[in-house]
């Protein structure tokens, strides 16, 4: 039971790399991390990166994470974060094509 | 013809109006031929056909001078098309302009200028004139605005005066900026500055529909344009989502499907993958509210697509359900997942990935009540009502899917959650195979080595059981485990030599239990003293006898000497032959009472010697376990109780779990204790103290005790109620009146725990059934399900049978009749969650195994059903039979 991961904690988003990552490539980011944010000034944000790290470098925790993660209950506009701002900035021209009919 | 001249028909019009005139040439027909001129010149330039209304234009010129002579309005519009602003606003710079024509110009700029560069460029008015200043400092804004840049300096347009004939385009770009800015208030505010009959006024229908206005109008084809490139497409789909979020919240059916088509409706210029899984998660969301699927593949619009997204998005849906049957159906959609994965290329068959899921499929169908595994046969499934005709292929068994998950990822958790299944199922020697299977994939663990060492102890093959113990021993002499294992395989191997009269192959035994590293001094050194002792007692050799009890009795104690020697000469069958070491328990203090029974219940515990506690002076005991003043640590506590529990000491147990919890260190096991020593009829503190140590191993991340209750729970309760944790006020309740409640409850009673309300009332905060969702204060409609009121009701009239309601009167009296071996199994059967007909049934079997006596002529339980009355197979073993090897471990 305690091994399924909570869906809150995005390892992938706190070292910033793309799930489709591999080892190596996510202990470069975990490294670019500590550097950016060292255990003595950062404790927080470090501990966030430690656990991330800890959670991808473990083929098997990482499994599982990647199988079981999704909620199903998240709020559907939690899919559309990219659409708060809709109004596209088209230029001038379509603005004065309704302008210049009568 | 004046009718189609006012429908703007102007073609038709003046076609008409020219025969006529040419047939009567009146003065009126000359009339009506001007005025079909005018309008067709007019719906030209409306038209931007400049060149065609030009040339009517000068048609007009030649053949009607003195009506053309009027129409400057219609020449200077002509102009505006062309571009041509210098003749139109070149009168501005005459000194001798009139009020009214200065007024004139500025309204046809107002009305009808909309290229705002070219009145910037006239060359007719001075570069610092204001008008061409206003019109290139709009220009510059309008352009700056509708590109992305809102700076409010851009915005602040100080060149355009409030009586300044463009003053309505500032009000546009201030209107453009703000719905930009999603200021819609303040956007709509400036639109409303804008003069109907301005320029900029054509732009208010279509931003009024950007900003999510309805209107009935008809938009022409640029507006439509203007809308689809710059207009929010995400704010009807917003509000669409918050709207179907609220009926979910509200578990409304209609409101749902009606927030679907919206959705559906609203998310047409999405794009693709985004849409696609918009859909996927409505659906998802659906099937969590039991809406029928039919109903929403139809708002839909059509099903949404079954890739390994959805079904991983379903599976995880259905199994957070937390009920036993949708634990089941999840089972089958992570497998329909599995082979959409592998399809999708998500992970490949065999690999790491889908050996984890297997394991966790395993351990879900591990968890399921047979009941529930049957019903799935015929009951129908989301994947069944797919609309595909597919079938369901039937759940597949946990061990299957241990098999798979092994197979895959041949870890040690995979491995150990396969034989800690396997272990319970009590087939044959499966889990001896998972244990084999585990060894000769992973050479160097001791677990499988251990498990197939007491596998083979207990069916006698003690040379193949050393064999296993010296493997183990290579692999790790030092750890704990096995050096327990060596002693508890080194005193069977005594205990059963001792059974045969053997007492000259024990002292080897002994030299080699000598070896072993002990985990409290002095437990070896008492255990050889015992077994040397229960030597010289079977071969009747006093002195040596006496020499080996005085040694005994100097290494450990008096009381714990004489439960040693009651435990060893009972599993060597010697005890009615051997007086063990005598113990004046009156006169013991109560404290050394104590140690005692704990030091030997840890040492009994260590090498799985089961230690007698029902005996004589278990009351001085229990009274010394009540004293305040006890230094005795709660893991020695611990093995007390349990020893207690396997020899039915059942208030004894209690005495030590009310010890133990008074320590406050181990509230979690001593609860656990707790529960399990209560009679049979204390259904609800015995809940209480369950849920109560199943919240409190939770909270100390003990999974093992967590995984031990919740095996003990799963014939009983559903898997949601496992799944749901007590508050803390109610844990806090429990412990606080169990550690009050000292005494053991020995007689039936109605009062119940004050814990008893919160208990249930957290209960029903858990169940989801309508009666239990308005008690929580929920709303509920008529939508929700009548039928499961009335399954209830069944459900009910069974226990209102006669019979069943004669149960609780007669069942502590006939328990208390069994021997206690029966008692024991009959008592687990309950707690387990046993159909009451069958439990009763064995009752009935079990006292009519026993000699004529008062308990078998006071109850002859009838079964209710006649399918119920078949003979078990498994009989109930005598009550003298004597434990079997086995049963040391």
């Amino acid at each position: 039971m305690n091994r399924q991961p909570t869906v809150d904690f995005n390892p992938y988003a706190v070292l910033t790399v793309d799930t489709e990552a591999d080892d190596e490539r996510i202990r470069a980011a975990y490294l670019a991390k500590l550097k950016q944010f060292p255990p003595d000034w950062c404790p927080a944000e470090f501990e966030q990166v430690r656990d991330a790290y800890e959670l991808l470098r473990d083929r098997r925790r990482r499994a599982l994470y990647t199988l079981f993660s999704v909620n199903p209950e998240a709020p559907l506009q939690s899919l559309m974060g990219g659409m708060d701002n809709q109004r596209r900035f088209a230029g001038p021209a379509p603005w004065m094509a309704v302008l210049k009919r009568r | 013809m004046r009718e189609l001249i006012a429908g703007r028909h102007s073609k038709a019009a003046l076609q008409m109006a020219k025969d006529l005139h040419k047939r009567v040439t009146t003065a009126d027909s000359e009339a009506l031929l001007v005025d079909a001129y005018r309008a067709r010149i007019e719906d030209l330039t409306r038209l931007r056909l400049t060149i065609e209304a030009k040339s009517l234009l000068a048609i007009m010129r030649e053949r009607f001078p003195a009506a053309v002579s009027g129409w400057a309005d219609l020449e200077q519009e002509l102009c505006v098309l062309d571009g041509r602003l210098d003749g139109i606003v070149g009168p501005l710079m005459n000194p001798d302009l009139t009020a009214e024509e200065r007024e004139r110009i500025e309204s046809f700029i107002r009305q009808h200028v909309n290229d705002l560069p070219a009145l910037a460029a006239v060359s007719s008015l001075p570069p610092e004139h204001s008008l061409r200043l206003a019109a290139s400092a709009l220009a510059s804004a309008f352009q700056a605005v509708t590109a992305g840049n809102l700076d409010d300096e851009l915005l602040a347009l100080p060149q355009v005066s409030r009586r300044s004939p463009l003053a309505p385009w500032k009000a546009l770009v201030r209107a453009v900026a703000c719905y930009y800015r999603h200021e819609d208030a303040e956007c709509r505010k400036w639109l409303l500055a804008i003069p109907e009959d301005a320029v900029p006024a054509r732009l208010i229908p279509a931003m009024t529909a950007m900003l999510g206005t309805k209107t009935e109008v008809r938009f022409t084809a640029a507006e439509t344009a203007l809308i689809e490139a710059a207009g929010d497409h995400g704010a009807a789909l917003r509000s669409s989502v918050a709207t179907i979020e609220a009926a979910f919240a509200a578990r409304k059916r209609q409101p749902i499907l009606d927030g679907v088509r919206a959705i559906a409706a609203a998310s047409i210029g999405l794009e693709p993958s985004l849409r696609e899984r918009l859909r996927q998660h409505i659906a998802v969301r659906c099937v969590a509210q039991h809406i029928e699927r039919r109903a929403v593949d139809s708002a839909l619009g059509g099903p949404p697509r079954l890739n390994a997204y959805f079904y991983r998005l379903l599976a995880r849906s259905i199994e957070l359900m937390g009920y036993a049957e949708s634990s089941a159906e999840a089972v089958l959609v992570w497998e329909e997942f599995r082979r959409a994965a592998i399809r999708d290329k998500w992970f490949e068959a065999g690999g790491l990935e889908d050996g984890v899921l297997s394991l966790h499929m395993a351990e879900m169908v591990a968890r399921l009540p047979a009941d529930v595994v049957e019903e799935m046969e015929d009951s129908e499934t989301f994947l069944s009502n797919s609309g595909k005709g597919r079938r369901n292929s039937g759940l597949p068994s946990a061990g299957q899917l241990f098999d798979r998950a092994c197979r895959a990822d041949a870890s040690a958790e995979s491995f150990d959650a396969w034989l800690c299944w396997a272990r319970k199922q009590q087939k044959g020697r499966a889990a001896d195979e998972v244990a084999e299977r585990w060894r000769e994939a992973r050479r160097g663990e001791i677990q499988p080595l251990l498990h197939l060492m007491e596998s083979a102890e207990k069916r006698n093959a003690l040379k193949k059981s050393l064999n296993y113990l010296e493997e183990a021993e290579r692999l790790d002499g030092l750890n704990p485990a096995v050096r327990r294992g060596k002693a508890r395989l080194l005193l069977s191997s005594a205990v059963r030599h001792l059974r045969q009269g053997q007492t000259h192959l024990i002292p080897a035994e002994i030299e080699q239990l000598l070896t072993v590293s002990e985990v409290r001094p002095g437990d070896v050194a008492a255990l050889a003293a015992a077994l040397h002792w229960c030597c010289a007692a079977i071969d009747k050799n006093h002195s040596a006898r006496e020499d080996w009890e005085t040694k005994l009795v100097r290494s450990i104690g008096t009381v714990a000497a004489h439960l040693v020697a009651s435990a060893l000469a009972r599993a060597a069958q010697w005890r009615s032959q051997l007086s063990v070491p005598q113990l004046d328990a009156r006169h013991t203090p109560r404290t050394e009472l104590v140690a005692g029974a704990v030091r030997a219940c840890l040492l009994g515990d260590w090498v799985g010697l089961s230690v007698p506690l029902l005996f004589g002076w278990t009351g001085e005991l229990i009274e010394a376990l009540n004293q305040p003043a006890m230094s005795v640590d709660a893991s020695g506590l611990l093995a007390l109780g349990e020893a207690a529990l396997n020899d039915s000491a059942r208030e004894l147990a209690y005495s030590v779990s009310s010890a133990g919890m008074s320590l406050g260190t181990a509230n979690a096991r001593f609860l656990y204790l707790r529960a399990r020593a209560f009679p049979a009829w204390m259904e609800i503190r015995r809940e209480g103290c369950l849920a109560a140590a199943r919240e409190l191993a939770r909270r100390e991340r003990d999974t093992e005790l967590t995984g031990r209750i919740l095996d003990r729970l799963s014939g009983r309760l559903r898997l949601s109620a496992q799944a749901e944790a007590l508050s803390a006020e109610v844990v806090d309740a429990i412990v606080a009146e169990e550690l009050k409640l000292r005494k053991y409850p020995t007689v039936p009673r109605d009062d119940q725990p004050r814990y008893a309300a919160q208990l249930t009332s957290a209960a029903a905060s858990r169940c989801d059934c309508p009666k239990c969702r308005a008690k929580c204060g929920e709303a509920i409609d008529d939508w929700d399900d009548a039928d499961e009121e009335d399954s209830w009701d069944d459900d009910q009239d069974q226990f209102d049978d006669p019979a069943l309601q004669e149960m609780p009167t007669v069942l502590a009296e006939i328990l208390e009749a069994l021997p206690p071996a029966d008692r024991e199994r009959v008592l687990e059967a309950i707690e387990a969650g046993e159909d009451p007909i069958q439990v009763l049934d064995r009752i009935d079997q079990a006292v009519r195994k026993m000699a004529p006596g008062s308990a078998s002529r006071k109850f002859r339980w009838k079964p209710l059903k006649a399918a119920d009355s078949k003979p078990r197979k498994q009989a109930i073993p005598a009550p003298d039979q004597p434990p079997t090897q086995g049963r040391l471990f």
